[in-house]
């Protein structure tokens, strides 16, 4: 039996971050360095991946002695390494684990490869304030994963013991909140966005949930296609109103005016209004979707549709989590994953669980390397190692 | 989103037709699948919740494939594996969507994804344009109305004509 590494140096470059942390029994963080590449994301407008990597190489030594700082005794104070091993972008998961790797074996330091999704769920072990000693989370749990890449639902029976209840079968929550907020076009990242510009909207207008019955599996394309199709209709409409009469006869004539919806919710998604594109039935593709010259939307129904948008993912989502929690009695639900740090998610969780609900803070719920350290500190402690061989595994699953 | 060389080309034998649902769409993704050899190249065009994916979807159940077939916009790849009758290939489910600029992908290794052994189907490929293989086969995917998809399949290459036919003879006779 090896002894239990206390404290542990952490690298976390699965995507957007470049992320050193040290951790100190699993829970008391040290130090939590994140060099965000979110500025130079946001002036592409998307994560470029180019820019990922290198910026992942130039990065990673400046935040490991930043985060080596404030640890006594710098690198002998460490007992262990961990990295993040998948899932992301090979590029930049290689360049976290290779680096980690080099690091443990020239100081003769155990080293242990951490799953992601593990480690997102782990933040909610790490103490926000290290002078108080809050209990940490008793088995059995219920954790909702939900980030920009995946939305799963997991029972967690013990330290390295889950089971994946459910998870995305198209879309990610996260990726449902960005492309909406393109759609809607609100800016980058779309989370943030759609939250802030929902504050604008009212229950007046409701949008499609997929239960998927009987299965806690999610599904959020339909949604997806459920708001491009409104917005289309939205600017379609726009545009006929600015256009002078005389243009638009080409298009659709005597075509009605768009009427009331008329359709009750039906069984299925992505049902509604149809009755702009009925009048079109072209055999050879016309110009792509939305040929409408693009003005700004109404900033009103803008946040209508934000709100409409976010309510039906909170829903389903929170539906899906309460319901796992009651049948597998967990002891608390906890929530990870850059969609955590969204506030009507928190709340509705709250108001409806009949458990405590955990979520790490707005800073935890990104990708950083505290939650790897903490992860990587329960593996340890169920006696996990990983080899030299260990490599990048980018389509990693939970309980893999 | 918008480089011309990719959308504005128009290829000879191409082949079009009309989805009315999603799971339509994924059996022609299926019928697609089927034909499909290491090295091939497909590139999905096309906005939101046309049925890229679903395509995607169609196609490595074709290959034999019981892999959950998700989104890889925010991962940028997937990865899933065939059936041993179709060798364990690969399957390589790409999205540039995330992808601003043309970007040095090599550096990620994406090119290695289309010149290899296995099967590489992209979404949202025009950031990839001017790195891209000659030959592919392109297919174009647009909203007819609420449930209704235009799918235009062109094949650009030889591979791809042969493709095309060996498909025409599959689904439609």
């Amino acid at each position: 039996m090896t002894v239990e590494p206390k404290t542990i140096l952490a690298l976390e470059t699965s995507c957007d971050e470049t992320a050193a942390a040290v951790v100190q029994g699993g829970r008391r963080m040290l130090s939590n360095v994140v060099a965000s590449q979110m500025a130079m994301h946001q002036r592409f407008g998307g994560v470029v991946p180019e820019v990922a990597s290198r910026q992942h190489i130039l990065s990673l030594m400046p935040v490991v002695e930043r985060a080596l700082e404030v640890v006594p005794g710098g690198w002998e104070g460490i007992d262990a390494i961990a990295a993040t091993y998948g899932p992301g972008l090979s590029g930049a998961l290689l360049t976290g684990l290779n680096a980690a790797k080099a690091m443990a074996w020239h100081r003769g330091l155990p080293f242990v490869g951490v799953n992601h999704l593990e480690a997102h769920i782990y933040a909610n072990w790490l103490l926000e304030d290290p002078r108080t000693d809050v209990p940490a989370p008793e088995f059995p749990l219920v954790a909702l994963v939900v980030s920009g890449g995946h939305t799963l639902l997991a029972l967690l029976r013990d330290h390295g013991d889950y089971e994946l209840l459910g998870q995305t079968r198209d879309d990610a929550a996260g990726e449902a909140f960005d492309k909406v907020a393109r759609m809607l076009d609100l800016g980058y990242p779309g989370g943030p966005a759609i939250q802030h510009a929902a504050q604008g909207g009212t229950s007046a207008m409701t949008l499609p949930r997929a239960w998927l019955r009987d299965s806690f599996d999610f599904s959020f394309s339909g949604l997806k296609t459920a708001v491009l199709h409104r917005v289309q209709e939205r600017r379609e409409r726009d545009a006929q109103l600015l256009r002078p009469s005389s243009e638009k006869s080409s298009a659709s004539p005597g075509q009605p005016p768009p009427s009331t919806p008329t359709s009750r919710p039906q069984p299925q998604i992505l049902r509604g209004k149809r009755s702009l594109e009925r009048s079109r039935e072209p055999t050879e593709p016309t110009a792509p979707v939305a040929p409408a010259p693009k003005s700004a939307l109404d900033p009103r129904f803008v946040g209508q549709m934000a709100h409409a948008f976010q309510e039906s993912v909170v829903d389903v989502l929170t539906t899906k989590t309460v319901e796992a929690a009651t049948r597998y009695n967990a002891t608390a639900i906890l929530v990870a994953g850059g969609v955590a740090a969204n506030v009507r998610l928190r709340e509705e969780l709250s108001r409806r669980a009949s458990v405590p609900v955990h979520a790490p803070s707005l800073a935890l719920c990104t990708d950083n390397a505290a939650m790897v350290a903490a992860a990587a500190f329960y593996r340890f402690h169920a006696g996990l190692q990983s080899g030299w061989d260990l490599d990048v595994v980018p389509s990693l699953r939970l309980g893999q | 989103m918008s480089d011309h060389r990719l959308s504005a080309i128009q290829a000879a034998n191409q082949v079009d037709f009309i989805s009315h649902s999603p799971a339509q769409t994924e059996r022609v993704g299926l019928r697609l699948g089927e034909l499909l050899l290491p090295g091939d190249l497909l590139l999905l065009l096309g906005t939101f919740g046309v049925g890229k994916t679903q395509l995607v979807r169609g196609v490595a159940r074709g290959l034999g494939s019981d892999d959950l077939v998700t989104s890889p916009s925010f991962v940028l790849v997937n990865q899933y594996r065939a059936s041993p009758r179709f060798a364990g290939l690969p399957i390589y489910h790409v999205d540039l969507y995330r992808i601003a600029e043309t970007a040095e992908l090599t550096t990620l290794g994406l090119d290695e994804l289309w010149s290899g052994e296995g099967v590489c189907l992209i979404e949202w490929p025009e950031p990839a344009a001017p790195t891209l293989p000659e030959a592919y086969l392109a297919i174009f995917l647009q909203h007819l109305s609420e449930t209704k998809r235009q799918l235009r399949m062109a094949p650009f290459g030889q591979r791809y004509v042969e493709l095309l036919n060996a498909f025409k003879e599959t689904t439609f006779s």
